[in-house]
Protein backbone atom coordinates (compact mmCIF):
# COMPACT_ATOMS: atom_id res chain seq x y z
CA UNK A 1 0.00 0.00 0.00
CA UNK A 2 2.42 3.05 1.03
CA UNK A 3 4.77 1.45 -1.79
CA UNK A 4 2.73 1.81 -4.42
CA UNK A 5 1.65 5.21 -2.79
CA UNK A 6 5.17 6.00 -2.93
CA UNK A 7 6.36 5.52 -6.46
CA UNK A 8 3.06 6.28 -7.81
CA UNK A 9 3.49 9.44 -7.35
CA UNK A 10 7.23 9.36 -7.87
CA UNK A 11 6.20 8.29 -11.73
CA UNK A 12 3.51 11.14 -12.18
CA UNK A 13 6.76 13.51 -10.75
CA UNK A 14 8.99 12.01 -13.69
CA UNK A 15 5.78 13.23 -16.51
CA UNK A 16 5.40 16.27 -14.62
CA UNK A 17 9.23 17.29 -14.72
CA UNK A 18 9.41 15.84 -17.96
CA UNK A 19 6.59 18.33 -19.13
CA UNK A 20 7.08 20.99 -17.77
CA UNK A 21 10.78 22.35 -15.84
CA UNK A 22 12.99 24.86 -14.46
CA UNK A 23 15.99 25.88 -17.06
CA UNK A 24 18.96 24.40 -16.09
CA UNK A 25 18.19 21.73 -13.58
CA UNK A 26 18.01 18.23 -14.13
CA UNK A 27 16.51 15.81 -12.70
CA UNK A 28 16.29 11.87 -13.34
CA UNK A 29 15.79 9.02 -11.31
CA UNK A 30 18.56 7.01 -11.33
CA UNK A 31 19.40 3.56 -14.29
CA UNK A 32 20.63 0.24 -12.88
CA UNK A 33 23.09 -1.30 -14.73
CA UNK A 34 20.59 -3.75 -16.10
CA UNK A 35 18.37 -0.83 -17.94
CA UNK A 36 15.81 -0.65 -15.20
CA UNK A 37 15.10 2.43 -13.63
CA UNK A 38 15.23 3.12 -9.55
CA UNK A 39 12.35 5.64 -9.03
CA UNK A 40 13.76 6.00 -5.50
CA UNK A 41 16.67 7.30 -6.57
CA UNK A 42 16.97 10.68 -8.25
CA UNK A 43 19.74 12.55 -9.83
CA UNK A 44 19.58 15.92 -10.16
CA UNK A 45 21.99 19.36 -11.05
CA UNK A 46 20.83 22.36 -9.43
CA UNK A 47 22.69 25.48 -11.15
CA UNK A 48 23.47 28.66 -9.39
CA UNK A 49 21.51 31.18 -9.70
CA UNK A 50 22.47 34.04 -11.89
CA UNK A 51 23.75 36.90 -10.52
CA UNK A 52 25.31 35.20 -7.49
CA UNK A 53 28.75 33.87 -6.92
CA UNK A 54 27.43 30.78 -7.05
CA UNK A 55 27.19 31.54 -10.88
CA UNK A 56 28.34 29.22 -13.54
CA UNK A 57 28.44 26.14 -11.10
CA UNK A 58 26.55 23.33 -12.14
CA UNK A 59 26.10 21.46 -8.48
CA UNK A 60 24.84 17.91 -8.15
CA UNK A 61 22.23 16.62 -5.61
CA UNK A 62 20.73 13.51 -5.15
CA UNK A 63 17.23 12.90 -4.19
CA UNK A 64 16.37 10.03 -1.38
CA UNK A 65 12.92 8.58 -1.38
CA UNK A 66 11.38 6.45 0.96
CA UNK A 67 8.97 4.13 1.07
CA UNK A 68 7.20 6.76 3.14
CA UNK A 69 7.23 9.02 0.39
CA UNK A 70 5.60 11.51 0.04
CA UNK A 71 4.41 11.57 3.89
CA UNK A 72 8.40 11.76 4.67
CA UNK A 73 10.53 13.83 3.15
CA UNK A 74 13.42 13.00 0.60
CA UNK A 75 16.83 12.81 1.71
CA UNK A 76 18.73 15.97 -0.51
CA UNK A 77 22.61 15.25 -0.90
CA UNK A 78 25.40 17.03 -1.90
CA UNK A 79 28.55 15.44 -2.58
CA UNK A 80 30.67 15.42 0.57
CA UNK A 81 32.53 18.14 1.67
CA UNK A 82 29.98 20.88 -0.05
CA UNK A 83 31.08 23.87 1.21
CA UNK A 84 27.67 25.81 2.23
CA UNK A 85 26.20 26.94 6.13
CA UNK A 86 23.28 24.42 5.66
CA UNK A 87 24.81 21.34 4.27
CA UNK A 88 25.88 18.95 6.66
CA UNK A 89 29.90 16.99 5.90
CA UNK A 90 28.04 13.88 4.46
CA UNK A 91 26.14 16.22 2.25
CA UNK A 92 22.87 16.29 3.45
CA UNK A 93 20.88 19.37 3.10
CA UNK A 94 19.51 21.27 6.16
CA UNK A 95 16.66 22.90 4.61
CA UNK A 96 12.92 23.37 6.61
CA UNK A 97 10.95 22.20 3.95
CA UNK A 98 12.83 18.87 3.59
CA UNK A 99 12.02 18.83 7.70
CA UNK A 100 9.36 16.69 8.25
CA UNK A 101 9.23 18.33 11.98
CA UNK A 102 9.07 21.73 10.48
CA UNK A 103 8.00 22.65 6.94
CA UNK A 104 7.72 19.54 4.83
CA UNK A 105 4.09 18.98 3.12
CA UNK A 106 3.27 15.95 0.80
CA UNK A 107 1.99 18.55 -1.80
CA UNK A 108 5.93 19.87 -2.06
CA UNK A 109 6.89 19.09 -5.54
CA UNK A 110 10.19 17.74 -6.71
CA UNK A 111 10.49 21.12 -8.84
CA UNK A 112 9.74 22.80 -5.72
CA UNK A 113 12.37 21.15 -3.46
CA UNK A 114 14.97 22.14 -6.89
CA UNK A 115 14.27 25.32 -6.94
CA UNK A 116 13.73 25.82 -3.02
CA UNK A 117 17.81 24.45 -2.74
CA UNK A 118 18.66 26.84 -5.32
CA UNK A 119 17.47 29.83 -3.19
CA UNK A 120 19.51 28.65 -0.36
CA UNK A 121 22.67 28.59 -2.19
CA UNK A 122 22.94 32.06 -2.16
CA UNK A 123 20.72 32.79 0.79
CA UNK A 124 22.28 30.38 3.92
CA UNK A 125 20.43 30.64 7.08
CA UNK A 126 22.82 31.05 9.68
CA UNK A 127 20.65 30.59 12.59
CA UNK A 128 21.09 26.80 11.25
CA UNK A 129 24.25 26.16 10.42
CA UNK A 130 24.96 22.29 9.27
CA UNK A 131 28.77 22.68 8.97
CA UNK A 132 31.85 24.46 10.66
CA UNK A 133 33.66 25.74 7.87
CA UNK A 134 30.65 27.46 5.82
CA UNK A 135 29.35 28.74 8.66
CA UNK A 136 32.29 30.11 10.66
CA UNK A 137 33.41 31.73 7.31
CA UNK A 138 29.91 32.96 6.54
CA UNK A 139 29.71 34.88 9.68
CA UNK A 140 33.33 35.92 10.31
CA UNK A 141 34.78 35.99 6.86
CA UNK A 142 32.58 37.20 4.41
CA UNK A 143 35.18 37.95 1.30
CA UNK A 144 36.78 34.42 2.42
CA UNK A 145 33.19 33.38 1.99
CA UNK A 146 32.40 34.74 -1.15
CA UNK A 147 36.00 33.29 -2.78
CA UNK A 148 35.13 30.06 -1.49
CA UNK A 149 31.93 30.19 -3.08
CA UNK A 150 33.16 31.33 -6.58
CA UNK A 151 36.06 28.71 -6.22
CA UNK A 152 33.53 26.04 -5.66
CA UNK A 153 31.09 27.28 -8.74
CA UNK A 154 34.48 26.25 -10.54
CA UNK A 155 34.83 23.24 -9.56
CA UNK A 156 31.31 22.34 -11.18
CA UNK A 157 30.96 23.75 -14.65
CA UNK A 158 28.48 22.84 -16.86
CA UNK A 159 28.34 19.16 -18.47
CA UNK A 160 28.84 19.95 -22.08
CA UNK B 1 9.27 62.85 -74.86
CA UNK B 2 7.13 65.42 -74.64
CA UNK B 3 7.02 66.34 -78.40
CA UNK B 4 6.12 62.82 -79.10
CA UNK B 5 3.11 62.79 -76.47
CA UNK B 6 1.69 66.19 -78.14
CA UNK B 7 2.23 64.88 -81.81
CA UNK B 8 -0.15 61.67 -80.70
CA UNK B 9 -2.55 63.52 -78.89
CA UNK B 10 -3.41 65.43 -82.09
CA UNK B 11 -4.21 62.95 -84.47
CA UNK B 12 -6.20 61.24 -81.82
CA UNK B 13 -8.64 64.89 -81.34
CA UNK B 14 -9.10 65.00 -85.25
CA UNK B 15 -10.28 61.49 -85.25
CA UNK B 16 -12.52 62.04 -82.38
CA UNK B 17 -14.10 65.60 -83.84
CA UNK B 18 -15.70 65.59 -87.26
CA UNK B 19 -16.12 69.58 -87.16
CA UNK B 20 -13.98 71.82 -89.29
CA UNK B 21 -14.09 74.31 -85.81
CA UNK B 22 -12.61 71.76 -83.67
CA UNK B 23 -9.61 71.31 -86.25
CA UNK B 24 -8.86 74.59 -85.72
CA UNK B 25 -8.50 74.22 -82.46
CA UNK B 26 -6.66 71.63 -82.28
CA UNK B 27 -4.26 73.74 -84.71
CA UNK B 28 -4.02 76.09 -82.07
CA UNK B 29 -1.56 75.65 -78.87
CA UNK B 30 -1.37 72.68 -77.07
CA UNK B 31 -3.08 74.23 -74.05
CA UNK B 32 -4.92 76.87 -75.41
CA UNK B 33 -7.07 73.78 -77.21
CA UNK B 34 -7.89 71.88 -73.96
CA UNK B 35 -9.25 74.82 -72.14
CA UNK B 36 -11.44 75.99 -74.95
CA UNK B 37 -12.93 72.78 -75.53
CA UNK B 38 -14.14 72.29 -71.88
CA UNK B 39 -15.66 75.80 -71.90
CA UNK B 40 -17.21 75.14 -75.26
CA UNK B 41 -18.95 72.17 -74.20
CA UNK B 42 -20.49 73.24 -71.29
CA UNK B 43 -22.31 76.38 -73.06
CA UNK B 44 -23.50 74.88 -75.35
CA UNK B 45 -25.46 71.60 -74.01
CA UNK B 46 -25.79 70.01 -70.81
CA UNK B 47 -25.57 66.62 -72.29
CA UNK B 48 -22.27 67.09 -73.39
CA UNK B 49 -21.18 67.69 -70.02
CA UNK B 50 -20.41 64.11 -69.40
CA UNK B 51 -18.67 63.43 -72.87
CA UNK B 52 -16.77 66.38 -71.13
CA UNK B 53 -16.10 64.40 -67.87
CA UNK B 54 -14.57 61.08 -69.57
CA UNK B 55 -12.77 62.84 -71.98
CA UNK B 56 -10.83 64.84 -68.82
CA UNK B 57 -10.44 61.01 -67.65
CA UNK B 58 -9.31 59.97 -70.69
CA UNK B 59 -6.69 62.39 -70.56
CA UNK B 60 -5.76 61.79 -67.45
CA UNK B 61 -4.75 58.47 -67.75
CA UNK B 62 -3.07 58.71 -70.85
CA UNK B 63 -0.34 60.79 -69.26
CA UNK B 64 0.07 58.20 -66.04
CA UNK B 65 0.25 55.58 -68.73
CA UNK B 66 2.50 57.38 -71.09
CA UNK B 67 5.06 58.12 -68.62
CA UNK B 68 4.76 54.51 -66.94
CA UNK B 69 4.56 51.74 -69.41
CA UNK B 70 3.76 51.19 -73.29
CA UNK B 71 1.31 48.70 -72.99
CA UNK B 72 -1.28 50.25 -71.26
CA UNK B 73 -1.29 52.41 -73.97
CA UNK B 74 -2.96 49.94 -75.97
CA UNK B 75 -5.70 49.23 -73.95
CA UNK B 76 -6.27 53.10 -73.59
CA UNK B 77 -6.50 53.32 -77.53
CA UNK B 78 -8.90 50.16 -77.56
CA UNK B 79 -10.71 52.16 -75.11
CA UNK B 80 -10.93 55.45 -77.11
CA UNK B 81 -12.65 53.96 -79.86
CA UNK B 82 -16.15 52.48 -78.03
CA UNK B 83 -16.57 56.16 -77.05
CA UNK B 84 -16.51 57.45 -80.78
CA UNK B 85 -18.77 55.14 -82.02
CA UNK B 86 -22.22 56.01 -79.39
CA UNK B 87 -22.04 58.03 -76.30
CA UNK B 88 -24.94 55.92 -74.81
CA UNK B 89 -22.88 52.39 -75.55
CA UNK B 90 -19.67 53.85 -74.08
CA UNK B 91 -21.54 55.49 -70.89
CA UNK B 92 -22.78 52.02 -70.41
CA UNK B 93 -20.28 49.75 -70.96
CA UNK B 94 -18.29 52.30 -69.01
CA UNK B 95 -20.78 52.19 -65.82
CA UNK B 96 -20.38 47.95 -66.36
CA UNK B 97 -16.82 47.93 -66.15
CA UNK B 98 -17.11 49.75 -62.72
CA UNK B 99 -19.47 47.54 -61.69
CA UNK B 100 -17.66 44.45 -62.33
CA UNK B 101 -14.59 46.28 -60.73
CA UNK B 102 -16.71 46.48 -57.30
CA UNK B 103 -18.11 43.12 -57.40
CA UNK B 104 -15.14 41.23 -56.95
CA UNK B 105 -14.49 43.36 -53.24
CA UNK B 106 -17.72 42.17 -51.99
CA UNK B 107 -16.91 38.25 -52.92
CA UNK B 108 -13.59 38.99 -51.08
CA UNK B 109 -15.02 40.13 -48.31
CA UNK B 110 -17.81 37.97 -47.54
CA UNK B 111 -15.96 34.54 -47.93
CA UNK B 112 -13.81 36.44 -45.37
CA UNK B 113 -16.52 36.49 -42.93
CA UNK B 114 -17.62 33.45 -43.51
CA UNK B 115 -14.47 31.95 -42.59
CA UNK B 116 -14.21 33.96 -39.33
CA UNK B 117 -17.90 32.96 -38.24
CA UNK B 118 -17.04 29.09 -39.29
CA UNK B 119 -13.73 29.46 -36.78
CA UNK B 120 -15.38 31.34 -34.03
CA UNK B 121 -18.51 28.69 -34.28
CA UNK B 122 -15.78 25.53 -34.34
CA UNK B 123 -14.14 27.27 -31.12
CA UNK B 124 -17.81 28.12 -29.45
CA UNK B 125 -18.87 23.87 -29.46
CA UNK B 126 -15.71 22.70 -27.31
CA UNK B 127 -18.23 20.88 -24.41
CA UNK B 128 -17.30 21.84 -21.05
CA UNK B 129 -15.78 18.66 -19.53
CA UNK B 130 -16.58 17.67 -15.82
CA UNK B 131 -13.55 18.91 -13.55
CA UNK B 132 -11.52 16.19 -12.26
CA UNK B 133 -9.91 16.32 -8.64
CA UNK B 134 -6.67 14.83 -7.92
CA UNK B 135 -5.14 13.82 -5.00
CA UNK B 136 -2.40 16.32 -3.56
CA UNK B 137 -0.53 13.34 -2.18
CA UNK B 138 -0.70 10.27 -4.98
CA UNK B 139 -1.48 13.09 -7.62
CA UNK B 140 -3.89 10.75 -9.53
CA UNK B 141 -7.30 10.93 -9.62
CA UNK B 142 -9.39 11.12 -6.11
CA UNK B 143 -10.60 7.68 -5.16
CA UNK B 144 -12.83 7.26 -2.60
CA UNK B 145 -12.74 10.60 -1.59
CA UNK B 146 -12.51 11.30 2.31
CA UNK B 147 -11.72 14.72 4.25
CA UNK B 148 -10.34 15.99 7.01
CA UNK B 149 -11.36 17.85 10.03
CA UNK B 150 -9.30 20.56 8.52
CA UNK B 151 -11.30 20.68 5.11
CA UNK B 152 -9.01 19.09 2.82
CA UNK B 153 -9.51 16.28 0.66
CA UNK B 154 -7.75 13.39 -0.19
CA UNK B 155 -7.68 9.42 -1.13
CA UNK B 156 -9.21 7.42 1.73
CA UNK B 157 -5.75 4.98 1.44
CA UNK B 158 -3.16 8.73 0.65
CA UNK B 159 -5.41 10.00 4.20
CA UNK B 160 -4.74 6.99 6.13
CA UNK B 161 -1.15 6.87 5.49
CA UNK B 162 -0.41 10.31 5.80
CA UNK B 163 -1.96 10.22 9.35
CA UNK B 164 -0.20 6.74 10.46
CA UNK B 165 3.19 8.55 9.29
CA UNK B 166 3.14 12.17 9.51
CA UNK B 167 0.49 12.43 11.67
CA UNK B 168 -0.21 15.95 10.52
CA UNK B 169 -2.28 17.40 7.13
CA UNK B 170 -0.82 16.91 4.16
CA UNK B 171 -1.61 20.17 2.62
CA UNK B 172 -1.91 22.48 6.18
CA UNK B 173 -0.09 20.60 8.64
CA UNK B 174 -2.66 20.36 11.30
CA UNK B 175 -2.00 17.65 13.42
CA UNK B 176 -4.85 14.32 13.05
CA UNK B 177 -5.39 11.63 14.59
CA UNK B 178 -6.46 8.41 12.99
CA UNK B 179 -10.19 9.30 13.69
CA UNK B 180 -9.99 12.99 12.19
CA UNK B 181 -11.16 12.67 8.25
CA UNK B 182 -14.37 11.02 7.30
CA UNK B 183 -16.03 9.69 4.26
CA UNK B 184 -17.32 12.61 1.32
CA UNK B 185 -19.60 11.78 -2.08
CA UNK B 186 -18.42 14.27 -4.36
CA UNK B 187 -21.08 15.41 -7.18
CA UNK B 188 -19.39 13.88 -10.06
CA UNK B 189 -17.82 11.20 -8.06
CA UNK B 190 -19.51 7.94 -9.08
CA UNK B 191 -18.73 5.87 -6.19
Amino acid sequence: MSGGIARGRLAEERKAWRKNHPHGFVAKPETLADGTVNLMIWHCTIPGKQGTDWEGGYFPLTLHFSEDYPSKPPKCKFPQGFFHPNVYPSGTVCLSILNEDSGWRPAITVKQILVGIQDLLDQPNPADPAQTDGYHLFIQDPTEYKRRVRLQAKQYPPIV
Amino acid sequence: MSTVSGTRRAPRRQSQDGPGDKVVVNLDAISSPVVGSRRAVPTSTGARASPIDVEALDDEVQTLSASQVPPPRRNRRTRRQPVAVVDLEVDASREGNKRQRVAPVIHCLSPERGEGSSLKTSNEPPKAKEPVFNCPVCWNKLEEPSTTICGHIFCTTCIKQAIQIQKKCPTCRKSLRANNFHRIYLPNSDS
